[in-house]
């Protein structure tokens, strides 16, 4: 017997089937769609461009001397604002909690942009945006407050901001960042693409089972720089002092490893607070360098006979026995050149030229050691080239030679005590330190280790030349030891054997020389058998007197005074005796 | 033939008790195809819960890092040589001169090793989100049975 009601349930299944078919051909449809895979797109990632914290900066101590703070961007939904018609409110709230103009946070929120997320304010302080969390708080719990005076569509994003603790310690050395995150002179420029770390535009997948896609950015690289904050602070004091009591100008210290060329201290004057480092603009006018010791050259003057010793006992030209018999003057290139003091200094050895600094003497060390030897072994020690610090801004100097339109027979006698010439105070250091390390010349660095991905690598000592031999540095340095200690100089140090060289300089203007004017300079080391530290010191323009052995020898006898206790470096005497044990 | 017809006849089921078993095998599938969907509901909301909480973690990360960072830029200002001049100079201290320095020979001493201001980290390799979240049923299975 046939269901008369079959007919029915068949009608039925058939419609089932057909709603069926239809409704996941309609969602095949939604998943295929353009429309679809534009909501994908938006709905599955936020894009965004991540900016790393920038690297860190430690002294070798693992003091910090530049570091981040955590500042904040105020930014409002404009949609949202309109919408509820609280612009006066947001504008009044962030006039009294943060200080802005609020006629210009109201103009900004009720003009038209394209996106409908405004920035009001950025680099707010965590302090500032506390106050304003605490207003919105008590606008949230006073009930009753109608929704146009609350301030529903205000946001805030952090990000970091830099921070030198020091202040303007180290600041010729540090350089500076800006907001834009780009670093300037010093170690901020030089390695600011270290510091910064590598901005990326990243998605993040909104789907949290899919959390592992989120990108990881890695802070930007920190450095373990060289110096010494202690050392440096002393230096800077020191500085200070000096210019505040002889009127110079300008000042220059710098102080250095011999053995590694690492930098323990370095400064030059101006300085500025680099939290404040808009002050750059005012303080540093007229083409003033930020850091002197590595991007201002002038005429060293006597501080550079170290090295034309240096090059006559090398080649042989001359021994340290050897005699002159100083007239008060002598002739080259056809015109004359007189001592200092214009005197004759009658029969002296190479101590003694050295201890008296006699000009006509060293002028016939550079004839007796041939001007083609003479050039070359300036060029061995670095003159008219930049050292290759890493420091940004580095000037070459200037180094005439035979065959330049410029270049004058004369030339030899003069570059010979460092007129005619001129070199950066780090290019002097660079160059003595081959007679401080036995022959051997350090490259000045400022860079001791980065620190990436928590592990920490060293960077390694680099030898740039071996200019002059280890016998001749020997010598030269118990020459200069020698010639301190004759002089009674007030460079010494008690307890501690150091060697050194005053250098005053004239200066040079259109037409000649300021006939009153020097540059007062001095380099030295010690303790002189086994040298840890060296010091070179520029004064420029002295008031008090313009000789350095008057200026600069008592300043290096402070800094070295200084250093012997912060390196704890015991005096020779207990040294001997710590050697003999 | 006819005997052979009656021995089918005999052997078929009533038609009833057919589709029985044909409700029954249907019943049986969709039960196993919600107990299916019910596992994979529950992985995937255990999976976006899991994922929620290390996106909220990631987020209290950074916080916290912003706030060490903080804190170290606060303790290092703190700590800075002027500051650390000024705090000294009240508790009485003077700036040591070489002449204060009392040098004693100590036979075998050796100094102190040099600043280290991160050690080397030993990096430790660890899936953020278990495999049980992120695997199917049937990677699952295919884990097993290589197990």
């Amino acid at each position: 017997m046939i269901n008369p009601k079959r007919w029915r349930y068949l009608a039925l299944q058939v419609l089932l089937v057909v709603m069926g078919v239809l409704i996941i051909a309609r969602i095949y449809i939604y998943q295929v769609s353009p429309q679809a895979e534009d909501y994908r797109i938006g709905t599955e990632y936020n894009y965004v461009t991540q900016y790393p914290a920038r690297g860190i900066i430690y002294d070798r101590n693992g003091n910090l001397l530049a570091g981040n703070i955590t500042v904040y961007e105020i930014g409002v939904d404009q949609v949202m604002v309109q919408n509820q018609g609280n612009a006066e409110a947001i504008a009044l709230a962030l006039s009294v909690t943060i200080g802005l103009d609020y006629g210009t946070i109201l103009d900004t929120i009720m003009q038209t942009y394209e996106s409908r997320y405004i920035v009001l304010a950025d680099y707010v302080s965590a302090e500032s945006i506390a106050k304003l969390e605490q207003y919105m708080d008590e606008l949230d719990n006073t009930p009753g407050t109608p929704l146009t005076s609350r301030l529903d569509g205000i946001g805030f994003k952090s990000h970091f901001e830099r921070i030198y603790p020091e202040n303007s310690l180290a600041s010729n050395l540090i350089g500076f960042v800006t907001r834009d995150n780009n670093g300037y002179f010093g170690v901020e420029q030089t390695y600011n693409n270290l510091l910064a770390g590598i901005p990326r535009n990243v998605r993040i997948p909104i789907n949290p089972t899919r959390v592992e896609e989120i990108p990881q950015i890695e802070p930007g690289t920190a450095l373990v720089l060289t110096i010494d904050r202690e050392i440096q602070a002393a230096i800077e004091e020191i500085l200070d002092d000096t210019l505040a009591n002889t009127g110079s100008e300008s000042g220059t210290i710098i102080v250095m490893d011999p053995r590694n060329g690492e930098i323990l201290g370095m400064t030059s004057t101006p300085r500025i607070d680099l939290n404040n480092y808009m002050d750059y603009l005012t303080t540093f006018q007229g083409g003033t360098p930020f850091n002197r010791a590595i991007s201002q050259a002038y005429e060293p003057g006597s501080v550079l006979k170290v090295l034309t010793l240096s090059a006559a006992i090398d080649s042989g030209a001359v021994q340290p026995s050897t005699t002159f018999f100083d007239t008060g003057s002598i002739i080259v290139g056809g015109v004359a050149i007189h001592n200092w003091n214009g005197g004759a200094w009658g029969m002296q050895d190479m101590t003694g030229c050295t201890q008296h600094s006699l000009n006509v003497c060293f002028a016939w060390i550079a004839t007796q050691t041939n001007t083609e030897n003479f050039y070359n072994y300036m060029k061995r020690f670095g003159l008219g080239h930049i050292t290759g610090i890493d420091m940004a801004n580095e000037a070459a100097g200037r180094l005439k030679l035979p065959g330049d339109t410029d270049w004058y027979p004369v030339d030899l006698g003069t570059n010979a005590f460092g007129q005619g010439l001129s070199v950066t105070p780090v290019q002097m250091i660079m160059a003595a330190s081959a007679i401080a390390n036995q022959g051997k010349m350090v490259q000045p660095h400022i860079l001791k280790a980065t620190i990436e991905n928590g592990e920490m690598q060293l960077k390694s000592i680099e030898i740039v030349g071996n200019p002059i031999t280890a016998q001749t540095a020997h010598q030269v340095n118990q020459i200069l030891v020698n010639s301190l200690e004759n002089e009674a100089s007030t460079a010494l140090v008690p307890g501690y054997s150091v060697a050194g060289k005053t250098g005053t300089a004239q200066i040079p203007v259109f037409g000649g020389y300021d006939p009153y004017q020097t540059n007062a300079s001095f380099i030295g080391w010690g303790p002189s058998d086994d040298p840890r530290f060296m010091v070179y010191i520029w004064l420029e323009k002295p008031q008090s007197s313009t000789w350095s052995s008057e200026v600069a020898a008592p300043v290096f006898s402070e800094i070295v005074s200084k250093l012997v206790v912060l390196m704890e470096i015991p005096p020779d005497q207990v040294r001997a005796q710590l050697a003999g044990q | 033939m006819k005997t052979i017809s009656q021995l089918f006849s005999s052997n078929n089921q009533a038609k009833w008790r057919t589709q029985i078993q044909w409700s029954a095998v249907f019943l049986v599938s969709l039960a196993l195809v919600v107990i299916i969907s019910a596992f994979y509901v529950n992985i995937s909301t255990k999976t976006a819960l899991a994922g929620r909480k290390i996106l909220l973690a990631e987020g209290s990360i950074q916080a916290i890092n912003h706030e060490i960072t903080d804190l170290e830029a606060s303790l290092a200002s703190l700590q800075s040589v002027h500051a650390m001049e000024i705090r000294a100079q009240q508790l009485g201290f003077a700036p040591a001169e070489p002449g204060d320095f009392l040098y004693i020979v100590v036979p075998n001493y050796s100094v102190e090793p040099e600043f280290s201001p991160v050690p080397k980290a030993d990096t430790v390799h660890s899936p953020v989100i278990l495999p049980e979240y992120t695997e199917s049923l049937i990677d699952w299975f295919l884990t097993w049975v290589q197990k």
